[in-house]
């Protein structure tokens, strides 16, 4: 058996899976060859110097530090809501709901020239209500629009001038304004002082 | 047994009984601790390690396979978050205390030093192993966990954990053997001076 072999079957003896035919291969070698030998007594010491080791102490109050970090009602079984619950959410909404289509069959397809009674005023409260309802609705939604499209643009404005073009057309735009302005204020200076900078201009 | 009564101690937290995790707790805080400190080398650290061991562990309940024990599963989290700590990290550990940097100072009688000498050893041989492979030799040969609940614990195929120990255990012994060579010739100076 050559050296390799038997560094095999050290591994093997101390994965505890050496048969007794290897074992006596394995001692026979390491018997006979020094190195072999004292890498499997240092092997040994190793391993055995690891299995020896003792356990660490965990800090004190280890237990209570690690009990107050958790969510001790974590696994707590949740409530079950009651039957009674259950049938009085279900109920309430399904006796609304008749009420409302009763009342619209009743009252909100008569001819309304037909007269004012309670009800028919009733019924306009409520319709008034509705389309006043829906109209803050309306508003709001459109002002809504309008400020998320009035951010949108902003951000895309940003992103804009954050941009190398960004940079150049605002650079742009800076210098023509300028020139606007220089002429604006040329034009002023021809309109009010009658300054013709050489040539005749028509107050 | 053991497994039968942390089962139960399981059953119990899950049904509404937090405080029952305590047990768990104490059952398994040394071994927790012990596997963060041998794979991060610093007290402090392994302190917050074990406790975020014990923290994901019961949060995790849920997912706890009661096919496989208890102490493999919390030993898992344990070793995965001191490696995942190592990595982030890039941490080089450092000898476990003052003492074993300088193990051959106090001890008086001649086998409590040698002995006392060769757990240091061991401990200093072990922190300077990598990650992946401390890990590896902690879980075989300190906590006894099998080759199969190793290839759970770490994700990795049955081949490359034994050629991973494998080598761990060569790296170990070579260590080892260069460290006592250092002393006994420090010994044979300290002798002829």
């Amino acid at each position: 058996m050559d050296c390799k072999r038997a560094s095999e079957l050290t591994m093997k003896y101390f994965d505890q899976t050496i048969n007794d035919f290897e074992k006596k291969e394995l001692d026979c070698h390491i018997t006979a060859c020094s190195t072999c030998r004292l890498d499997f007594q240092w092997m040994r010491e190793a391993l055995e110097g690891v299995e020896e080791l003792e356990d660490f102490e965990a800090p004190e109050n280890f237990e209570i530090e690690v009990l107050e970090q958790l969510d001790l009602k974590r696994y707590e079984p949740k409530p079950v809501p009651s039957k009674i619950q259950f049938w009085l959410a279900l109920t309430v909404p399904c006796v609304f709901a008749i009420l409302s289509i009763g009342f619209y069959i009743r009252f909100g397809t008569i001819d309304w020239k037909d007269g004012y009674t309670g009800a028919v005023s009733f019924m306009r409260v409520i319709d008034l209500g509705n389309r006043m309802y829906g109209l803050l609705g309306l508003t709001g939604k459109a002002l809504g629009e309008t400020f998320f499209v009035f951010i949108k643009a902003l951000k895309y404005m940003s992103a804009f001038l954050n941009s190398r073009m960004g940079i150049y057309m605002t650079i742009v735009a800076f210098l023509c304004s300028i020139l606007v302005f220089t002429q604006y204020v040329l034009i002023k200076l021809t309109d009010v002082f009658g300054y013709r900078g050489g040539r005749s201009y028509e107050k | 047994m053991l497994q039968d009564l942390d089962h139960k101690i399981i059953e119990d937290v899950l049904q509404g009984d937090g405080d029952k995790f305590g047990e768990i707790i104490g059952r398994y805080k040394n071994g927790v601790y012990s596997i963060c400190m041998r794979m991060v080398g610093d007290a402090e650290e392994a302190r917050d390690l074990s406790q975020e061991t014990f923290i994901k562990a019961y949060n995790n309940l849920l997912k706890y396979n009661p096919e496989y024990k208890f102490s493999t599963w919390i030993f898992k989290i344990a070793t995965n978050l001191s490696i995942d700590y190592l990595r982030r990290k890039k941490h080089q550990a450092l000898p476990l205390d003052e003492k074993l940097s300088m193990p051959y100072d106090t001890a008086s009688a001649e086998d409590m030093y040698l002995h006392r000498c060769n757990k240091d050893e061991i401990e200093r041989v072990i922190q300077e192993l990598p990650p992946d492979y401390k890990a590896l030799v902690i879980l075989y040969h300190k906590e006894g966990l099998s080759y199969q609940n190793i290839c759970d614990v770490m994700k990795l195929p049955m081949s490359k954990v034994k050629n991973r120990l494998h080598r761990a255990r060569s790296m170990l012994k070579e260590r080892l053997k260069e460290i006592k060579e250092e002393e006994s010739i420090w010994t044979a100076k300290e002798l002829q001076s």
